[in-house]
């Protein structure tokens, strides 16, 4: 736990550095970030509601992280994700919200997992490596619904590309009237914890864990790795496709081209930062909510760039990916091999 | 004078003191084997003297005076030469050009081929190294090997030579060879150091013995020739250990484990021939060979790692097929050959180790869940059953030594009562008082009715554990004979592919 916590530290830094290059001064716009962004109620939705869709795609790349599978594709799967149950949304008329909003929110999770579960059976048919396909799969997708909202169900008086809007029995209810925080924070949470025990309790999480930790090992034990595999890829992509869902049908109320906010990379930030543990994840998105929607209100107050957020973010994932950079900044070893070198070098300079 | 001296030498890594205030001294013309327990120091301090570590404290002199030596080419220069465990070694090179690889021998930019040749030639002749200096280095026996790195030590004009665990590879005939060997290097004025856990092979050469225990320094002025068998194991390990147990079935029941036709190709190579063989109840069948003569193979097709060509493999009557679990389930367990590879995931804890391929049974199991208090209860019972050295059952396995990892591993198997034991270098890197104790424990669970089929490097291991022996020769089960028959020189025969005939000769002679 120790770990990314530096790492997150070390992010704010580098963070800190790019903010103190464009003119402004970085402790006074940090303080000012956490400050606003629990500065009233509306203000405090505003940071759930920005870090609920982190949530879902945060414990999606967690879950299949568990099990030493790199799932780069969670942005194409919340796309698929978005895009179905946005056509459920549209095109399924006259039913009840209680059974409209579950098939919307159902719709989602399964094209994600569909997804998800296509690129480990590529992996386990034929060897391909999820890293490369889950890339490509992102491209393809989001070529596919970028022509779906452009063409074929595109709204009918727009020159944009979007589809209708949902129907009403489809769309999840605020929490707080004029902000995007939806119910579908508590989903979130609940599946985090979900996914925890599945993980800690469960004989398929302990499966899981065997193989993230030594495939070999499971492989002797007899262990069907392959379906390990699929189980936990589509669990995956299915939270990617839940974030794409909620998005459409608690906030946006259609498919707009173009809406996401890279919900689903900043999952491997977010599961980054919580040390790829589901429960964690959902705290550590509320961390991201937190600079997300505090920068963006302190954008429009003054003109320091909210993009200093994207920074921090990806290098959260930089130092947790490479952690014996971060020993070797933290232990000071650079800092003493750099005195050494210039006292040898005043050494040798005083001699001639 | 001595030719190395080392002072006050101490070393730590993260977690442990490796060597702790050792002095060390080796003096011209000697073999001394440096003698101790895995972990107990004795590759540590000399990769310290080779350069491969740095010491945290501590004085070396060479020749009297003291030396700085950071890295390997340090020590070259000096003439200390260090022969590795696993040889550093291109086999599609010719053994010439493996000697001179790091020194070749220069004329403008070219190689001096015929200096090159005349040295070798020269230093094979002054040696008696009976190598053919033009072969390729992949037609080689493990031996002819081990001799080529010797003889590269030579061309860089070592006076130290240190060899690790130097016949951990070799057949007992190609240790005969080595030794030879080391005598003439001995008689030329050579200092070698040998590291080494063996005790039979420092009775037969070194001149003076080191013991190490725990990184410090516990004798080093043993004479081998005066110290018996269970003194020096006692001196290694700090208390008495009996060594080599040796009991034999007193119950053999019906077959327990038949494997027939058993045949595997791959990549065109034939690696497993025809092998058959049936194990009683009550009996272990020991395999004995030389590494890479299929022995992984035939443990990966026996246990449903592997699916062979053709195989039946009949468990108490009943034929098994399927992936690994199936095997499993049919009750035959199996001690994987690398511990930390195969059979354990050492960031986990030691009770989460104990379940590993029986976590769907109804014992650990219920609707998908785990049952976190049976599975804690069995790691303590277990823990202290087979005398696990652990604070408690979550410790991480990775944390335990090489001894108490592969208990986890042993106690996983024989706890589920197999009717079938697939055991795979069972001692492997383990120390001499927890080896003798897991084969007490094969042992135990034969006599419990128990088939057992014993897969190991160590030559002796099999001549201890097994009821019968079966020679594995190049993929194939190429003798057999009951335990007590054969000499281990003769074993040694077959194993390098010699005929029974042959051996009949052999005998003669001893």
């Amino acid at each position: 736990m120790k770990k990314p916590v530096l790492a997150f530290v070390l992010a704010l830094t580098v963070g800190g550095i790019m903010i103190a290059v464009s003119g402004y001064n970085p402790f006074w716009v940090y303080y000012q970030v956490f400050a606003l962004a629990f500065s009233s109620p509306k203000n405090v939705a505003s940071v759930l509601a920005q870090a609920t869709p982190l949530m879902f795609s945060g414990i999606g790349y967690a879950i299949a992280a568990k099990c030493g599978l790199v799932n780069l594709g969670l942005e194409g799967q919340m796309l698929s994700g978005a895009m179905t149950s946005a056509l459920l949304g549209v095109y399924l008329r006259g039913l009840p919200l209680i059974i409209h909003l579950p098939i919307c929110i159902l719709g989602g999770a399964a094209a994600g997992g569909l997804v998800g579960g296509l690129t480990a059976y590529l992996k386990n048919r034929f060897g391909a490596r999820e890293i490369i396909t889950t890339v490509m799969l992102n491209e393809i997708i989001a070529l596919l619904v970028t022509y779906m909202c452009n063409d074929p169900f595109r709204a009918k008086d727009s020159i944009w590309g979007m589809t209708e809007e949902i129907a009403v029995t489809a769309r999840i209810g605020k929490l707080m009237k004029n902000t995007q925080l939806t119910y579908a924070i508590f989903l979130a949470v609940i599946l985090g914890i979900v996914l925890e025990i599945v993980l800690k309790k469960s004989t398929l999480g302990y499966k899981m864990q065997v193989i993230g930790q030594n495939l070999r090992a499971a492989q002797t034990a007899g262990i069907q790795v392959n379906r390990v595999f699929l189980v936990s890829f589509a669990l995956s992509g299915a939270m990617a496709g839940l974030c794409g869902a909620v998005m459409i049908l608690g906030v946006n109320y259609k498919f707009i081209d173009g809406f996401s906010d890279s919900y689903g990379w900043s999952g491997i930030s977010v599961a980054a930062l919580a040390a790829y543990d589901p429960l964690m994840s959902v705290a550590s998105a509320g961390l991201f909510g937190v600079l997300k929607a505090g920068s963006m209100i302190l954008n429009r107050m003054s003109s320091v760039p909210k993009e200093f957020v994207s920074v921090i973010q990806a290098f959260v994932v930089v130092f947790v990916a490479a952690p014996r950079m971060v020993d070797s900044i933290i232990s000071l070893n650079w800092l003493r091999k750099c005195f050494r070198r210039s006292v040898r070098a005043a050494g040798r300079g005083g001699k001639t | 004078m001595n030719v190395v001296e080392m002072k006050n030498i101490s070393k730590s890594f993260p977690g442990t003191k490796a060597v702790d205030a050792v002095d060390f001294y080796l003096k011209p013309g000697e073999i001394l084997s440096i003698l101790g327990e895995n972990g107990a120091g004795k590759t540590t301090l000399m990769k310290i003297l080779y350069g491969m570590h740095t010491m945290d404290s501590g004085e070396i002199r060479y020749r009297g005076r003291p030396v700085q030596i950071k890295k390997p080419a340090d020590a070259i220069n000096l003439g200390i030469c260090m022969v590795h465990q696993h040889f550093m070694l291109v086999s599609a090179f010719t053994v010439a050009d493996n000697i001179i690889t790091g020194n070749e021998p220069c004329k403008g930019i070219f190689v001096d081929r015929k200096k090159e040749y005349q040295t070798i030639e020269d230093l094979i002749q002054t040696f008696h190294f009976n190598i053919d200096p033009y072969t390729k280095l992949g037609t080689l026996s493990v031996g002819e090997q081990q001799r080529v790195e010797i003889l590269k030590t030579l061309y860089r004009e070592a006076e130290v030579i240190i060899l690790d665990e130097p016949t951990a590879v070799l057949t007992p005939n190609e240790a005969k060879d080595l030794f030879v060997v080391l005598d003439q290097l001995r008689q030329r004025g050579k200092s070698i150091v040998i590291i080494t856990h063996k005790l039979k092979e420092t009775k037969a050469i070194a001149d003076r013995v080191m013991v190490l225990r725990d990184g410090r320094m516990i004798r080093d002025d043993v004479d081998p020739k005066q110290a018996t068998f269970s003194e020096l194991s006692d001196m290694m390990v700090g208390r008495h250990v009996e060594l080599g147990v040796v009991e034999r079935t007193r119950k053999k029941g019906e077959v327990m484990f038949s494997v027939r036709n058993l045949s595997l190709e791959e990549k065109g190579q034939k690696l497993l021939q025809d092998i058959n063989f049936d194990i009683r109840s009550g009996e272990i069948l020991g395999i004995a060979g030389i590494e890479g003569n299929g022995q992984s193979q035939l443990l990966d097709c026996v246990t449903g790692q592997k699916r062979p060509q053709s195989m039946t493999v009949i468990v108490n009557g009943k034929e098994i097929t399927g992936n690994p679990n199936a095997f499993l389930r049919s009750g035959l367990a199996h001690i994987p050959e690398d511990r930390n590879v195969m059979g354990l995931v050492p960031t986990m804890g030691i009770s989460d180790n104990l379940i590993l391929g029986y976590q769907d049974t109804p014992e650990f199991s219920n609707h998908g869940l785990l049952r976190r208090q049976v599975i804690t209860e069995q790691a303590e019972a277990l823990i202290e059953e087979f005398l696990i050295k652990a604070p408690d059952a979550q410790t991480k396995v990775g944390a335990l030594s090489g001894g108490n990892a592969q208990k986890v591993v042993v106690a996983r198997a024989i706890s589920k009562c197999p009717n079938v034991l697939i055991v795979a270098q069972p001692t492997r890197g383990v120390d001499v008082g927890a080896s003798e104790y897991i084969r007490g424990r094969i042992r135990r669970l034969r006599d419990e009715g128990a088939a057992i089929l014993l897969i190991s490097a160590d030559l002796d291991e099999v001549m201890q554990l097994s009821d019968r022996i079966s020679v594995m020769y190049e993929g194939r089960l190429a003798f057999e004979t009951p335990a007590d028959v054969l000499t281990d020189v003769e074993l040694g025969l077959l194993m390098t592919g010699g005929s029974p005939e042959e051996l009949k000769g052999t005998v003669h002679e001893y």
